[in-house]
């Protein structure tokens, strides 16, 4: 064991400093110390690279994106083209970056992706002549989709499924978005519309036959009754 | 019912946590169990898998309801691993299959590191003292449990899950706390997510003999000592009117008999003014005495306990959603909360561990997160005649912990000192 001699404390290290008062230590006795904590230098260098890597890619989106808007600011020739590179990067970020965050729920998750994509296809398609595609097909299809997959997150996961059933209730509402399109006269082709509202009728009746109960439990739960 | 029908409402105490936790603001305390063998990491995990079992409010995750969070049982399974970190971290639920403690082993020892929403030390220690338990029982070891500690064979009292907070709720006994606000210690900051411990080892039968020499407790020593300490160390900080304010936790379990392994803890802030060096020891120690034995009255805790109830009970507080909530107790918190002290001094005593399992364990320590406003926090742990006094700081500086340790070698005791660091 060590003493110092200054704080009259023993010390039990290999360091040769007083870890209170930095003064050096005398050795008495012979004895080693083995080591009581892990060295912290060597384990943080993986955290800390996958860091790195991510601010390289978030350098380069921001690279990318700035120098189309000069490209496109300098040709201009009537088409905002560099919006939808910068929002190709940002919905890339969006799917690929969320996933990996892993903080969030994998439905809401969803949701918000599919939310996302949404908005960039019509920001396409309004630059792109507004031809009325996304509203008109891309919208309700990529709904069904992704409701398709919630439905069988459902199913498979079966073990926390009550985890998705408030998710499938949010679906089931946004379903019925179309009612506002068609009020406001936006869309002219209406089967995909219609199909995703069947969507979403058909998710509430599953809803109301298969969980009725759950989602009742579930619903108390969230609202802490 | 099902076991994922159920869910827990988070107790009086854990409500401020989701609010205020952050990695410069953990809530983590970390419990160590040294071992007079190295750890065998598979035994560890099997003893998890078994210990989880007996010990359903850490068996959860924390979920985010319309009013206030929840848990839910948690349908993973908890992993141990090797100690890399840094101690007492903040705790990221997303990276640990959702729990909100983490056993880690390193060399003979197991840590038990804790996100205070689920429970405060006396609950942590129960679940390690059970882990320990059935680890040693699953190296073949030769253990009983002499009613000490709780296995699956003893069976689960609801009482061991409730909000004890509640059940010794009383609107009537009520006051106001209003409070002077404390010094507080800085230094230049270890870089992010970054802490040291400093263990300091003192006989508990030289300890003993030495408190009943002041006709004083344990705690009212240390505490005292502790004060002492800051004055010495903050000379160039502090003004002659700062109050050095020590934080120190009350296990209310001592005076409203409770089972829970969840949080039922309070706390009372024991202060004195700033005085020159030359003064005396004795005097501070009377004074500290006294506001303790004053603080420590049931109906004086009672009554700076109940407003945390009738706060939650409220039902027009009840119906504000929860991220406002969570945004208000933030502030409050980080308005009033924190200023009250200058550190805190958390003594959980001595550790009970039955007669057989004495043999094969070395040593207990017991370790607290720090935030920015208090960087440094101070605890204190006794087992087989050795009192393990941790100081956890987030700043470079160890003036305090020097000082600190200093009065007690001159004082007569014989200190041995180990560090997280070399
Ligand atoms: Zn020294």
């Amino acid at each position: 064991m060590k003493k110092c001699l200054e704080c009259n404390v023993w010390v039990n290290t290999n360091a040769i400093r007083c870890p209170l008062c930095g003064v050096g230590l005398n050795q008495l006795g012979q004895s080693e110390t083995t080591l009581l904590y892990p060295s912290y230098s060597k384990n943080r260098h993986g955290k800390r690279k996958m860091n790195f890597l991510a601010k390289i890619f978030f350098f380069i989106s921001i690279a990318a994106s700035l120098i189309c808007f000069f490209v496109n600011v300098l040709t201009w020739n009537g088409l905002p083209w560099s919006l939808v590179v910068a929002g190709g990067i940002i919905i890339s970020w969006l799917l690929v970056g969320l996933p990996l965050l892993k903080t969030m729920n994998l439905n809401f998750m969803l949701i918000d992706q599919m939310i996302g994509v949404q908005i960039y296809l019509y920001l396409i398609d309004r630059i792109f002549g507004n031809k009325g595609w996304s509203l008109n097909y891309v919208y309700p299809l990529l709904y069904v989709a992704v409701a398709i997959v919630i439905v069988l997150f459902v199913i498979i996961y079966r073990i926390a499924w009550h985890d998705y059933l408030i998710t499938a209730v949010i679906m089931a509402v946004i379903g019925f978005y179309p009612l506002i399109l068609i009020a406001f006269g936006v869309i002219d082709v209406l089967w995909p519309s219609y199909t995703a509202m069947m969507f979403a009728v058909l998710l509430i009746c599953g809803l109301f036959i298969f969980g009725r109960d759950k989602l009742k439990k579930e619903i108390r739960k969230r609202m802490n009754l | 019912m099902k076991k994922e029908d159920t869910w827990f409402e988070l107790d009086t105490a854990a409500k401020l946590y989701p609010a205020i936790m952050s990695p410069k603001q953990a809530s983590v305390f970390r419990l160590s169990c040294t071992l007079t063998d190295p750890v065998d990491p598979e035994m560890l995990q099997t003893a998890l898998y078994v210990t989880i079992q007996r010990y359903p409010s850490f068996n959860v995750r924390l979920k985010r309801g319309v009013f206030w969070n929840y848990f839910e049982p948690n349908t993973n399974h908890p992993t141990v691993s090797e100690e890399t970190a840094y101690p007492c971290q903040m705790l990221d639920a997303s990276k640990n299959n959702d729990f909100l403690f983490q056993v880690t082993w390193f060399g003979k020892r197991i840590n038990l590191e804790i996100f205070h929403v689920i429970a405060d030390a006396t609950g942590g220690i129960e679940f390690l003292k059970t882990l320990v338990f059935y680890y040693l029982s699953l190296q073949g070891k030769v253990v009983a449990t002499q009613g000490l500690i709780r296995t699956l064979e003893t069976k689960i009292d609801p009482e061991e899950t409730e909000n004890s907070f509640v059940r010794y709720y009383d609107p009537k006994i009520v006051t106001s706390r209003a409070e002077e606000k404390a010094f507080h210690y800085s230094g230049s900051s270890l870089p992010f997510q970054h802490s040291r411990l400093i263990h300091g080892l003192i006989s508990t039968e030289d300890l003993l003999d030495k408190v009943h020499a002041y006709h004083a407790t344990v705690t009212e020593y240390l505490t005292a000592v502790l004060i002492k300490a800051y004055f010495n160390a903050s000379e160039s900080l502090i003004k002659s009117e700062d109050i050095v304010k020590i934080s120190v936790p009350i296990n209310l379990r001592a005076i409203f008999p409770s089972r829970t392994v969840r949080n039922f803890s309070f706390y009372m802030n024991i202060g004195e003014k700033y005085q020159q060096k030359d003064d005396r020891f004795e005097s501070l120690l009377r004074k500290v005495s006294e506001q303790m034995k004053e603080q420590l009255q049931r109906e004086k805790i009672l009554a700076r306990m109940n407003p945390n109830v009738s706060f939650e009970k409220n039902a027009a507080i009840r119906a504000v959603p929860l991220d406002v909530k969570l945004a208000v107790i933030r502030q409050v918190h980080q308005m009033i909360g924190e200023d009250l002290f200058t550190c805190s001094l958390s003594n959980i005593g001595v550790i009970g561990i039955p007669d057989s399992m004495r043999p094969f364990i070395a040593r207990f320590d017991f370790g607290l997160s720090t935030s920015d406003k208090i960087p440094v926090n101070c605890s204190v742990c006794s087992y087989k005649g050795i009192v393990s006094i941790t100081f956890s700081s987030s700043i470079k500086e160890t003036t305090l912990e020097k000082e600190f340790f200093r009065f007690l070698a001159k004082d007569g005791l014989q200190v041995t000192i180990e560090t997280s660091e070399g």
